[in-house]
């Protein structure tokens, strides 16, 4: 059998740094959930180290291999074939593949893991008292090492009182769960840090104390490192998009899953009422999280140095894929969704994606805001100097004073509670004008509103 | 590996490199009869479950690494992790050569598995005891201070055992020493002003008085003549009662702490005797330290300075 063999599963390539550069889907969706891409360095930590000694004693070399991928542990027989001097690279042939159910730590297994990589990563720790209060500390990396003296020299004192949290609003003194896990602010220090609080002692936990880490998700650049000769960076313009926003998705879709979980009673059988309050907070949490998208867009687009990448595009694709995409919400509240028919072509150039985010965000409120059972259509058409596409409905229409107003920032036309954040229409505005294009509205009260998104046409169509 | 002295002139390259690697082989086919027999014999022993072992093995290299770091430090090396970490195997190699090394090294890893075991079965917090709480508050200002900087140290001990580390300032004195001059005799390649520095940077950070041990025994030795209540592993905690019963047996503490182990019963046994303690004493230890092992019988009928006179007479008074 060589490389080439027809009876492998799947064969692969790699060249002479490990990297995969070639792989059928059944390496590639492994190499895939092992965190790699393609082209990319060999993830799979099995398979890198047949490779590597193969590619290294220049001799083919078969072996088992076990690794665990998004469906369970995979155990495979792997064939690696070096090649031939011109090209360092290896070939993979994959003999056997079996897939197994991973099996799964319990909780306390889980716990005790998660715990001693926390420790392993702390680079600070302490010891407390019942009371929290620092009996001991020490850091392990210099922007810290400040924070850990003041600690040792006002020993007997609460540990918080050191830190800033930002996110506790709680009156002192704060019930150590609530400190578990909090975000902390370390004057000195420009990242941003996570407390984790042991409680020690039993049967109560927490009675003979707690062991404190903090941990933080960056490293310590080499900026911050020499931060004492240096004057610190202006803090950054925007809060939500760079800092605060991939730090809230997180636990509002942990909310949102969990809540959909209640609601659809996923976890046993439940009252009526509270299967509705869960619906309830699920769609506050999408809202938010809808909240949250659209200011770090905003963000984006008001960005000095912001730029789209312009390519060939068809806005009649786009249209019908926008409506595709929310065709189970318009029926929702039985409105019909016209597409633009098939075949129907407006020849662009824009970004691909934001001009489905600006379709995406003018469908959305027409559905949104147009009577049940009225009509919303998605019209194409095109001249010399432009391409568009329109968004009609059949809505209540805006004054003249209305449309003068619709495209600004937080701008709610006096609606709310409706989750709308008053920023897609003027995100969306800034989105195609960044494109080279523009986005207006035709409208009178009573006679429904046209959405025109107009955008450089493609000449070479 | 090439100087193992086999080298003869008379040998190719490649012949020397072959005689060397055999002549590495046959010393670990010496040992491997030895080894097994000492793990067979020795089943299920703490002694060298494989944290025991990754402990001791990251404590030399931790020791290792801190040298090599000051050292690259001096030099001026930019990146001095980096520096120690490639150096580091070697030297942590030779250093656990040194069997005197490679025990104190092991007595800790053992008295932090018994610190860690006993806080999880009998909740016996490693760090605070009740003594050591209620000393911090003595209203003598002195005794306050002491007991919190022996608090302190221990609260260190804990995290560096986890992270099986071993700081430079906390080895004893003669191996301290030993450790400076081996690096220094490898340090070969370096400029002489590098090592004076890095000898003097490392003396200087050193003081014996401020290490963990050192504290402990004086807040040992503080509580004169009531050293019972220390000698309780509940009341205590593990790192205190060990140096408080080294203290009353006038015993190496690495020995004591090694005597908790369950192949060191008789030892222990004889220093609770020697240091006073009842055969009801004795017994509430040894529940904690070995359940499911029974106190010798007949304790009652050794008279306490018999069992001190034993102990002083054991063929082994320090480890190595």
């Amino acid at each position: 059998m060589n490389a080439h063999s027809p009876s492998y599963l799947a064969r692969g390539r790699t060249d002479a740094a490990d990297r995969l550069i070639e792989a059928d889907e059944l390496i590639a969706g492994l190499q895939r959930s092992c965190g790699g891409e393609i082209p990319g360095v060999l993830a799979i930590p099995a398979l890198l180290e047949r490779v590597r000694q193969a590619r290294i004693a220049g001799t083919r070399l078969g072996g088992s291999i076990e690794a665990l991928g998004g469906e369970g542990i995979v155990r495979a027989w792997v064939e690696v074939f070096p090649h031939t001097a011109g090209d360092p690279g290896c070939s993979i042939g994959i003999a056997d593949w079996q897939v197994s159910a991973a099996t799964r730590d319990d909780d306390r297994q889980a716990g005790a893991r998660h715990l001693e990589i926390e420790r392993g990563v702390a680079e600070l720790w302490a010891r407390l008292d019942s009371e929290q209060r620092v009996l001991a500390a020490e850091a392990r990396a210099p922007d810290l090492a400040e924070l850990a003296r003041k600690m040792e020299q006002n020993a007997g004192r609460r540990w918080s009182d050191s830190v800033e949290l930002p996110g506790v609003v709680h009156e002192q003194p704060i019930h150590w769960r609530l400190l578990d896990g909090a975000s902390v602010r370390v004057p000195g220090s420009s990242r941003e840090w996570t407390a984790t609080l042991v409680p020690l002692g039993a049967p109560e936990p927490g009675q003979s104390g707690f062991e404190l880490y903090l941990s933080s998700d960056a490293p310590l650049s080499d900026v911050a490192r020499r931060s004492d000769v240096e004057t610190p960076k202006a803090p950054a313009r925007h809060l939500i998009g760079q800092n605060l926003s991939p730090v809230l998705r997180q636990p509002i879709a942990r909310i949102i899953a969990n809540a959909e979980t209640i609601r659809t009673r996923l976890a046993g059988p439940l009252a009526e009422e509270y299967s509705n309050y869960a619906a309830d907070i699920a769609s506050a949490g999408q809202h938010l999280l809808a909240l949250i998208e659209d200011l770090s867009d905003l963000e984006v687009v008001e960005a000095d140095d912001f730029t789209t990448a312009p390519d060939e595009i068809d806005l009649g694709d786009v249209a019908r894929r926008a409506a595709g995409i929310l065709a189970v919400r318009a029926k929702e509240r039985d409105i019909e969704l016209v597409a633009p028919p098939a075949g129907s072509k407006a020849p662009a150039v824009a970004e691909f994606r934001r001009v489905l985010q600006i379709l995406l965000n003018l469908v959305g409120n027409a559905i949104r805001y147009s009577p049940e059972g009225s009509e919303v259509r998605l019209e194409l058409s095109g001249a010399e100097d432009r391409a568009r596409v329109s968004v009609i409905d059949q809505g209540a229409g805006l004054s003249a004073e209305e449309q003068a107003r619709v495209f600004e920032k937080f701008e709610r036309l006096g609606r709310s509670g409706d989750g709308g954040s008053g920023l897609g229409l003027y995100i969306s505005r800034r989105l195609a004008r960044a494109m080279g294009g523009d986005l207006t509205v035709r409208s009178e009260p009573g006679k429904g509103a046209t959405f025109r998104l107009d955008l450089p046409p493609n000449p070479k169509s | 590996m090439t100087d193992s002295g086999t080298t003869s002139t008379s040998y190719s390259p490649i012949e020397a490199v072959l005689a060397s690697e055999l002549a590495r082989g046959d010393l670990v086919l010496g040992t491997v009869g030895p080894m097994l027999g000492m793990l067979l014999a020795s089943h299920d022993s703490a002694l060298f479950t494989d944290e025991v072992v990754a402990g001791v093995r990251g404590m030399g290299l931790h020791v290792a690494r801190q040298m090599l770091t000051a050292q690259a430090k001096a030099a001026g090396v930019e990146e001095s992790c980096v520096f120690a970490v490639e150096h580091a195997d070697a030297l942590a190699e030779a250093l656990t050569a040194n069997l005197q090394f490679l025990g104190h090294c092991h007595v800790l890893a053992l008295e932090h598995r018994l610190s860690t075991h006993l806080e999880r079965s009998n909740a016996i917090d490693p760090v605070l005891s009740p003594l050591l709480q209620s000393l911090t508050g003595a209203p003598d200002a002195e005794t306050a201070q002491l007991a919190k900087a022996a608090l302190g140290a221990q609260a260190r001990f804990t995290e560096q055992q986890r992270r099986t580390e071993l700081p430079l300032r906390e080895l004893p004195p003669s191996l301290f020493e030993q450790a400076l001059s081996l690096w220094r005799s490898r340090a070969t390649g370096a400029e002489r002003s590098v090592v004076e520095e890095t000898v003097e940077h490392l003396r200087e950070a050193y003081d014996p008085q401020a290490r963990r041990v050192s504290l402990l025994e004086r807040v040992a030795g503080m509580i004169g003549e009531g050293p019972r209540s220390m000698l309780s592993v509940e009341h205590a905690g593990v790192a205190l009662f060990l140096s408080a019963l080294a203290l009353a047996t006038n015993q190496d503490r690495d020995l004591i702490a090694l005597a908790t182990n369950e192949s060191q019963v008789g030892r222990l046994a004889l220093a609770l005797r020697g240091a006073g303690l009842s055969p009801e004493q004795i017994a509430k230890q040894f529940v904690l330290v070995h359940p499911g092992v029974l106190v010798p019988e007949g304790l009652d009928s050794l008279p306490s300075d018999r069992a001190a006179a034993l102990l002083a007479a054991s063929d082994r008074q320090a480890l190595g």
